[in-house]
């Protein structure tokens, strides 16, 4: 079929889509006359239906046309508009002659999620929850734009670029050698290269090392409701009724000026490269091209910074449950940090690609050598957040997302609602009422950012959840309920 | 016909419409909306400072231009809503130059992180010109 006949902005429908089992959906290579490989959304039909209303499910057959993509491209349950790649898209490269593309990964460089797990149940926490609460938003900053007290000098700075999570901890002592290797990637991307970083993305960034942020971001005091499986959960230090904290955050102004610099740089030259794209923010570059490799090496610093960043929260965390909750710092674990948005090159089979990941986490199973020795033997922890209000999962990678979907598995719920939208349905003060109804303690000095992330501006947490472990990717663990909300 | 924007819904993002009399213009009411979202701004400006941009095409000028503003602002922490002494070159309108100046922003919240290429668009309008940005937020 020609691309004149089909329309190269025509979306698919439902009846384009070929079920795939009972939780994926496959559009043809064919369907599209500039798609270099099919389209598979993993999702059921309540899932699947704003993907095709909106935009999220064209963005994926965009991303289909992406020079080098190998085999084919996955959007998670949690897929939703976004920009050039939808968020919940996931795409992998041939390496070295595929393309590498800054909006594959996103503005929010290793924007990702750390779980804390602390040794105390919630009835043990009891009184003590609002002013731990309080306490954790005195001390980690939050808001746009807003950074905390430390300005690093440009020796600190090249040296969190380079070296990640373990710089901040070894020199500063802002955390443990359990967090490091707690962290996917050890907290280090190799390649990191500070000199392909612009000043201006370093001036961005500068004061803003361990601070939360803005939009969705959040740190979320929360208890453990219930246990799906206890042999994992055992393994990653889980029990019912137990106290964990989120964090999600990533690298602040870093990342989106280098997300900003590359998108414009390889604008600039996909004539040059002979690249034709149908959307512009799909801007890419060979990975094997000067342009290519200086954004791998820029971007391996801003998911170094993201790191060190979720890193510093982490220890401001510890110190305000050793002084509030009057537990022992090294009881404080970081169960697992993963990332949301990155491009890493994997190795599957005999095959070396560059894996993006938009809004999707690794979930790599059991024996993969990536994942910390103390969870190989049932596979890496994987995260999904909740909307405030709502459940979390705590799930393990599954060995068949390796075949399945590029080893990737959702990040979250999904926006289904815009944020005017949802301002418009509920104002911040009703919804910091209703949640405080709930026994949930809320700090967010913005009630129009509250009402911007309401619990209805999401997509069903558990039904996304129970399609990621129906379709293979990742199993459950465990269930968290939220105690407590800091919001920028 | 005055400067004017508008917000266009979009599930994740803040997409923004502008409508004005002329080229410049919209340049001019970009920098109004960007330094609108930054928060509550002192009186007094700081000094005028020079803007340079090239890009590839029109609507890349635009998008290029709007994230020289966010990147500025967000270290400067300050809101730039005046432009003037615009030059825009005119032939294949690749660059633009000109002069901006803003006001110290006392709570910086502004939720801008970058402006996309992403559906982009600066086209003749029936009545002068009109565009279209999508921002990260």
């Amino acid at each position: 079929m020609s691309t004149e006949a089909i329309g190269v902005h025509r979306k698919p429908t439902r009846d384009d889509l070929e079920p795939v089992g009972d939780f994926a959906f496959e559009l043809p290579a064919g369907w599209r006359e500039d798609m270099r490989v099919p389209v598979r959304v993993f999702a059921d039909d309540d899932l699947l239906a704003p993907m095709i209303e909106g935009d999220a499910l064209l963005q994926l057959v965009n991303v289909a046309t992406l020079p080098g993509v190998a085999e084919r491209v996955y959007g998670m349950p949690d897929m939703h508009e976004g920009y050039g790649f939808p968020v919940g898209g996931v795409a992998a490269t041939r390496m070295p002659d595929g393309v590498i593309s800054p909006g594959g990964v996103g503005f929010d460089i290793n924007c990702g999620v750390r779980l804390m797990a602390l040794p105390l149940t919630h009835a043990e926490v009891g009184a003590r929850l609002e002013s731990f609460v309080h306490d954790l938003s005195r001390s980690i900053p939050s808001g746009t734009g807003r950074g905390g007290e430390w300005r690093l000098d440009n020796a600190e700075m090249d040296a969190v670029l380079k070296h990640g999570s373990a710089y901040v901890v070894n020199t500063f002592d802002f955390g443990t050698e359990e967090d490091v290797t707690n962290t996917e990637s050890h907290g280090c991307l190799e390649g990191a290269d500070p000199s392909k970083v612009s000043v201006r993305a370093k001036e961005r960034g500068r004061g803003q090392l361990g601070s939360m942020g803005s939009g969705n971001h959040f740190v979320e005091v929360q208890t453990v409701e219930s246990v799906e499986d206890a042999l994992v959960a055992e393994t990653f230090g889980l029990k019912k009724d137990q106290v964990t904290v989120l964090i999600h955050t990533g690298s602040r102004g870093l990342g989106h000026q280098v997300c900003t610099d590359y998108v414009k740089l390889m604008d600039s030259k996909l004539a040059t490269n002979r690249i034709t794209l149908p959307d512009r923010q799909l801007s890419c570059a060979p990975v094997n091209s000067p342009e290519g490799n200086d954004y791998l090496g820029a971007m391996a610093c801003a998911a170094n910074y993201a790191w060190s960043n979720r890193q510093r929260i982490a220890h401001a965390v510890r110190s305000v449950a050793v002084r509030r909750l009057g537990v022992g710092a090294e009881d404080v674990r970081t169960v697992y940090d993963v990332a949301h948005n990155i491009a890493k090159v994997e190795t599957y089979g005999a095959r070396k690609l560059c894996v993006h990941r938009k809004g999707a986490t690794r979930a790599f199973g059991p024996e993969s050598p990536d994942v910390p020795s103390k969870y190989r033997m049932v596979g890496q922890p994987v995260f999904i957040p909740g909307s405030m209000g709502t459940a979390s999962w705590v799930l393990v990678g599954d060995a068949r997302s390796a075949r399945q979907s590029w080893g990737s598995a959702c990040h979250g719920a999904g926006r289904t609602l815009s944020r005017h939208a949802a301002k418009r349905q509920v104002t911040g003060a009703e919804l910091r009422h209703q949640l405080e109804g709930q026994g949930i303690v809320v700090r967010c000095p913005s009630n129009a950012g509250l009402a911007e992330e309401a619990p209805f501006a999401y997509k069903d947490v558990d039904a996304v959840a129970r399609v990621v472990e129906s379709a293979g990717l990742a199993r459950r663990v465990a269930r968290l309920r939220p105690l407590g909300v800091i919001k920028g | 016909m005055r400067a004017s924007s508008r917000t266009v819904e979009h599930v994740g993002e803040w997409r923004v419409e502008l409508k004005a009399d002329s080229l410049e213009e919209i340049f001019q009411e970009l920098a109004r909306v960007i330094a609108r979202a930054a928060g509550r701004v002192s009186q007094s400006y700081g000094p005028w400072e020079e803007i340079d941009v090239e890009s590839r095409d029109r609507e890349g000028l635009l998008i290029d231009y709007a994230n020289e503003l966010v990147g500025r602002s967000e270290i400067e922490r300050r809101a730039y809503d005046e432009v003037r002494d615009i030059v825009i070159d005119a032939d294949a309108q690749l660059r633009f130059r000109a002069r901006v100046r803003g006001r110290p922003v006392a709570a910086w919240r502004s939720p801008l992180k970058a402006a996309t290429y992403h559906g982009a668009r600066l086209e003749p309008a029936m009545k002068g010109w009109r565009a279209s940005v999508l921002f990260d937020v």
